[in-house]
């Protein structure tokens, strides 16, 4: 992984797309026109988009220590209410994020399969880790700005699910509870640190306060589905350029 | 004062949950531990201390495997009703954490199973939003065991899938829902207790917000309360879900394939159920204009339908129904366990007011109330109910 380039984020991507008319007339079809949120799609649904947009599937899994919000960004990400008390999630959830990309000039339509899974289910249940990690194309570990322990706890994780792997997932790191205006308990400092040493953006979200569920939750959303669709392209790509010559 | 549960350790008192709903405050810790001091208190003296009331409120304590106690304030004055709520509620309990760990109270580590009681909140929540407090005051627990059946067309057809689907993944125990009522379940789902059935339905509706599939470990309060299950239920399109009562494996990723290899090919059967909108099956519409709609109970399993005609109003047709079911009709239906008794009571009852008649008729196992216009002669009304009965239960493609 040292190795690897490092790209720069939106250069791949079309990072502003979603607001240019085609991105808005394409994300038509993703809106729940009950609600006016995101919908989600049953496993035999999929967005009705033009058929002939190419779509990739992607597993993801999402770890990280119980309450730092990984629910909740799952739920963020899917356009969808978040719960509103905590409740520690039971046994694996799983949500299918449809999520329109440009890349260079072609649309793709990307599945972001999300896994999550409760801690204390994980702890009781051994079948619940594998099966979350199993096959997964990337893991996003979150950690809260306001626990310490969360943020020193992700280097385990990553070596967790990165060892003993042909094909490592990409490894995405968001970082909730970020807020300017308090006290953090992890510094922006230790972050840039981290963030040399592990070569990743580390990307940081913080509960939207609006009660407003509408439209514009998708343009502050964007930024955080486009890098995750980045990411995994670029995975695949390195992965197509490594294994090239063999096929 | 709505209803209110709490939940308190039997030995030491000290408190697990307390939920409530209604729009009322949640019961001061000091009037709790007020509530499970008498009881104790009672406890210690060798005497039971089993309920108490006000003119329109009832207290009920329940202590379960030595290890629980359970206490359910509600402004109600039905015993009965709040003492199923509480089995209600043991077994969800029983459900989320097990037996073993509700037996091995005193010697686990309490705030653990606090935490992990939390997990079944959503669950509880819908348990006690069931329990409708209306202006009547009634609890209609009756509807608590009774799990929502919706009929399609095709059901045969959709029952062939299920079955393909239920081998694939190795369980005898599959279900597809709309919602969180029952399209098709294969015979295992039918063998296990209306209870166990009942909170599986909901546990689906309660965990399946928001996401598309889900993997959850289940104990079987009656069948299997050591032995955990995982249920596993994927979203097929908007509404309808597959679930299925697993072992070990297969794994959830294995399970959404299976589901697309046997589904997909079915999609227009699968989106038929999507539009199964609780009408009147199309020949009783056609052949009987007087029909406003129709509740269909089988007693034994525990299920029902609640049809309505197209032109009916759904809430108020539904609403008349089920009132006429708590009130009239249910007394029809002989208890549990004495079925062999001299039982004298009537098979056939019904109501008339200004604008419908109802009429019940209790048959083999089967209990039908069908809502009239009111112009119908009552004679008649004997007659249809009859024929309905037989139509429903003959039909093939239904599958009751
Ligand atoms: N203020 C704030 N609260 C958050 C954020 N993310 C999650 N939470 C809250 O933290 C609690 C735990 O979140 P959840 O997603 O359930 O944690 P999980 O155990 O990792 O799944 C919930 O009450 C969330 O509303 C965030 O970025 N900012
Ligand atoms: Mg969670």
């Amino acid at each position: 992984m040292d190795q690897m380039p490092a790209h720069v984020v939106g250069s791949i991507v079309q990072m502003d797309w979603h607001s240019t008319a085609e991105g808005e007339t394409v994300l038509q079809h993703f809106y729940n026109p009950q609600t006016s949120g995101r919908k989600l799609f049953g496993l035999l649904e999929r967005p009705p988009v033009a058929p002939h947009i190419e779509e990739v599937s992607y597993k993801l899994f999402f770890a990280g220590k119980a309450g730092v919000g990984k629910t909740a960004t799952i739920s963020r990400l899917a356009g969808t209410l978040p719960p509103a008390g905590y409740i520690e999630t039971t046994g694996i959830r799983k949500t299918n994020i449809y999520w329109p990309v440009k890349i260079w000039d072609k649309i793709i339509l990307f599945r972001l399969q999300c896994w999550d899974a409760g801690e204390h289910a994980v702890k009781k249940y051994g079948h619940i880790f594998p099966s979350c990690k199993a096959k997964s194309d990337g893991v996003v570990i979150i950690f809260s700005f306001m626990d310490e322990s969360s943020f020193a706890e992700v280097p385990n994780i990553i070596s967790k699910v990165t060892k003993d792997d042909q094909s490592p997932p990409a490894v995405m790191v968001f970082g909730t509870r970020f807020c300017l205006s308090s006290k953090l308990e992890v510094s922006l400092n230790e972050i840039k640190e981290f963030e040399q040493k592990y070569h990743v953006n580390v990307m940081k979200v913080n509960k939207v306060t609006s009660i407003s569920h509408d439209r514009n939750e998708v343009h502050r959303t964007a930024p955080l589905l486009n890098a995750i669709c980045e990411k995994l392209w670029i995975r695949d790509q390195e992965y197509i350029l490594k294994n090239g010559m063999t096929v | 004062m709505g209803v209110h549960v709490m939940a308190l350790t039997l030995s030491g008192g000290l408190p697990l949950f307390s939920r409530q709903i209604g729009n009322s405050q949640p019961l001061p810790f000091s009037l709790i531990a007020s509530l499970n001091g008498v009881h104790m208190f009672c406890n210690s003296q060798q005497s039971g201390l089993r309920s108490t009331c006000t003119q329109d409120s009832t207290v009920v304590w329940k202590d379960y495997e030595d290890s629980i106690t359970l206490i359910v304030a509600a402004s109600t004055t039905s015993e009965a009703a709040l003492s199923e709520l509480m089995n209600c509620i043991f077994n969800t309990i029983v459900l989320t954490v097990g037996l073993e760990e509700v037996r091995g109270l005193q010697t686990r580590n309490i705030e653990r199973l606090k935490r992990e009681l939390r997990s079944c909140f959503p669950l509880m929540d819908k348990i006690l939003d069931a329990v409708d407090l209306g202006d009547r005051n009634v609890v209609p627990t009756d509807f608590m065991s009774m799990v929502e059946t919706v009929i399609c067309s095709d059901s045969l057809s959709l029952k062939n899938c299920l079955g393909v689907f239920a081998e694939c993944v190795e369980s005898l125990f599959a279900c597809l829902m709309l919602n969180s009522c029952i399209v098709v379940a294969t015979g295992g789902w039918w063998e296990l207790m209306p209870e166990e059935r009942k909170l599986l339905a909901l546990l689906v509706d309660s965990s399946s917000t928001d996401c598309t599939s889900i993997d959850v470990p289940v104990f079987l309060p009656c069948k299997s309360p050591t032995v955990p299950f995982r249920l596993v239920a994927v979203c097929l399109i908007s509404g309808v879900w597959v679930a299925a009562l697993c072992g070990p494996s297969p794994a959830l990723s294995a399970v959404e394939q299976f589901c697309a290899k046997v589904w997909r090919p079915a999609i227009d059967l699968v989106r038929s159920v999507q539009s199964a909108p609780r009408f009147l099956p199309q020949g009783l519409q056609q052949n009987h204009h007087c029909i406003i709609g129709l509740l269909l109970v089988q007693c034994t399993l525990q299920k029902y339908i609640l049809n309505r005609s197209q032109s009916a109003n759904r809430k108020e047709a539904g609403d008349v129904l089920r009132t006429f079911y708590h009130q009239a009709a249910s007394l029809l239906v002989p208890p549990k366990n004495n079925a062999a008794s001299s039982d004298t009571r009537g098979l056939e009852t019904y109501w008339c007011s200004e604008y419908h008649k109802l009429h019940a008729l209790y048959e083999k196992d089967n209990l039908l109330c069908v809502l009239y216009t009111s112009a119908l002669p009552n004679s008649t009304m004997r007659l249809v109910t009859r024929q309905t009965l037989q139509t429903l239960l003959s039909d093939k493609q239904l599958c009751w």
